[in-house]
């Protein structure tokens, strides 16, 4: 092995051992379902916020964002405003509520609020699906940067990733994910920090930058996006965000209301810090290295061709820290959807505690290596996948939440019909038409077929009854478990 | 041709520190002020509440 070979790998297994002791420190704290769900709702502001914002920041960040702005230009960075109008409608209208409630899975809500154990089936089974599909992303980035930094076989890269977060999320459930996270945050944001000032030696700062960028593409300094592009990204990002499965299970984690607002404007602050420094990558490795084989690689060639061995594999490690953040919370929710709504509800409801916590630690190994048959199809970059998901989430998931907090009419048939028909509709639209039907992108019929069901269907359909409607309408809302 | 930087680049930087600037403000202020807006009382408080961060 060469010397730089032993500095990549020695920092890499320091990583894996932090990473692990927090794992096994998890492990044994966990004893009971909630436990493992929601880490036994006592997570504070700041390990909430990085967490939120270790979950965001995926491999769609360091590795799809970067080759977006190194294709792209400055233009993808405004999306990030559609990503935190999510962050602020769910602050404003939804993570409040759904925390005083106090379930453990996103179903919980939608069986409470629609009265249906049918509504939950649907709910879990449409969620693990979609992010299965997110996780065989988060796989395919792992894959790309173990090739870049050990020089594996890209499937080789891949199984490590998933091995790996699989292990440790098996080990400590949603406890292990949030503090696992919160090390993972610290180490992003201190990787680009090491990394941004020696990549902006190299290019000779942003005014010689911008005039290299300039020459090469006029477009990348200035609007590659149209306006309507750029809306409809925002829009996908908004409207999924606001309704993330995987965040709503973190804000169920945290102590109470003001703690999940707090945690949201922190992991602002870390989101804003890496939104641009992913930019300033993005657009200097394109200034550098102009004609990379794929945008995907920006990242790991800044860490191995620009800097310094040991800043080059923390930067590789900060970006395998975003990959696993958001590969440990998918696993958590998708194992949640199968072993808390279906077996836990459904199933056998008169499970002990100990079989339950059994079966959400089989349900991670199952649904976390299933994606790993999408990992190997070709289904695109990264990035593409990514907003795809944000996508579909927003079309199935948005309006039956949203509404469901906010409008009491709303009903049981018309909150399953809306998740159906924007689920299908999307991916109708998306794969089903070679180019977007009218020049239309697919989110936006999407959603609508989602609303007008929604709202039509309600109109027309048997009210849900008033108990089920009092957990998130009245004051003072008294959350699950607790006593008048 | 706009050669080098303009708005959207050097824009996009001042805007996200505003944007996080207000919200934590306002984050801030109603979490001291015991408001949490309506419908949002939280009695939850189930588990192992004693471990964890600050």
């Amino acid at each position: 092995m060469t010397a730089d070979g032993v500095v990549f790998g020695t920092v890499v297994a320091t990583y894996l051992v932090a990473v692990f002791g927090v794992a096994l420190w998890a492990y044994r704290r966990t004893r009971s379902e909630a436990d493992f769900l929601v880490a036994g709702r006592s997570i504070g502001p700041w390990v909430g916020g990085a967490t939120l914002a270790a979950t965001q920041l995926s491999s769609g960040t360091v590795v799809g964002t970067v080759g977006y702005h190194y294709l792209a230009g400055v233009s993808w960075a405004w999306i990030w405003p559609g990503v935190w109008t999510g962050w602020l409608v769910s602050a404003l209208w939804i993570a409040p509520k759904l925390r005083a409630f106090g379930g453990v899975t996103v179903p919980d809500f939608i069986a409470t609020r629609y009265a249906s154990e049918r509504a939950r089936v649907l709910s879990a089974v449409l969620i693990a699906l979609a992010y299965m599909f997110f996780l065989s992303a988060q796989y395919r980035a792992g894959g790309i940067i173990f090739e870049a930094i050990f020089g594996w076989p890209f499937t080789s890269g891949v199984l490590a990733v998933a091995l790996i977060t699989l292990l440790y999320t098996w080990m400590g459930g949603m406890r292990s994910s949030v503090y696992t996270d919160f090390l993972q945050a610290g180490v992003m944001v201190c990787a680009f920090c090491v990394a941004i000032p020696l990549l902006l030696r190299h290019t000779g700062g942003f005014t010689l930058m911008g005039e290299l960028l300039s020459g090469i593409d006029p477009r990348v300094t200035g609007w590659y996006f149209g306006r309507s592009e750029i809306v409809a990204f925002s829009l996908a990002f908004a409207l999924s965000m606001a309704v993330a499965p995987y965040q709503i299970a973190r804000f169920y984690a945290m102590r109470d209301v003001k703690t999940v607002r707090l945690a949201i404007g922190i992991s602002y602050v870390f989101q804003a810090l890496m939104a641009s420094a992913v930019l300033i990558t993005g657009l200097g490795m394109r200034a550098l290295f102009p004609a990379l084989p794929s945008a995907d690689l920006a990242s790991s060639a800044l860490a191995l061709y620009v800097l310094a061995p040991l800043a080059g594999s923390l930067l590789l490690v900060g970006a395998l820290s975003a990959i696993m953040s958001t590969c440990d919370s998918v696993m958590i929710v998708c194992a949640a959807s199968v072993s808390h709504d279906l077996y836990g509800k459904i199933f056998r409801p008169d499970a002990s505690e100990s079989r339950k916590l059994a079966v959400n630690r089989r349900s991670v190994l199952i649904l976390g290596t299933i994606p790993l048959l999408f990992t190997f199809m070709d289904l695109g970059l990264v990035q593409e996948i990514v907003v795809d998901y944000a996508k579909l989430i927003a079309c199935f998931f948005f309006v039956p939440v949203v509404l469901g907090l906010n409008w009491r009419r709303g009903t049981t048939s018309a909150a399953m019909t809306s998740m159906v028909g924007g689920f299908v509709g999307f991916l109708v639209l998306r794969f089903g038409f070679a180019e977007p039907l009218l020049g239309i992108d697919p989110i936006f019929p999407g959603i609508v077929t989602s609303f007008v069901l929604y709202v039509g269907i309600s109109l027309v359909s048997r009210p849900v009854p008033q108990s089920a409607l009092k957990p998130f309408f009245e004051e003072p809302i008294r959350a699950i478990g607790s006593t008048p | 041709m706009q050669i080098g930087f303009g708005v959207s680049f050097y824009g996009f930087f001042v805007f996200a520190a505003v944007w996080c600037a207000l919200y934590l403000m306002w984050a801030t202020r109603t979490a001291s002020s015991g408001r949490d807006g309506p419908g949002t009382t939280d009695t939850a408080d189930t588990a192992d509440s004693t471990d964890d961060d600050r």
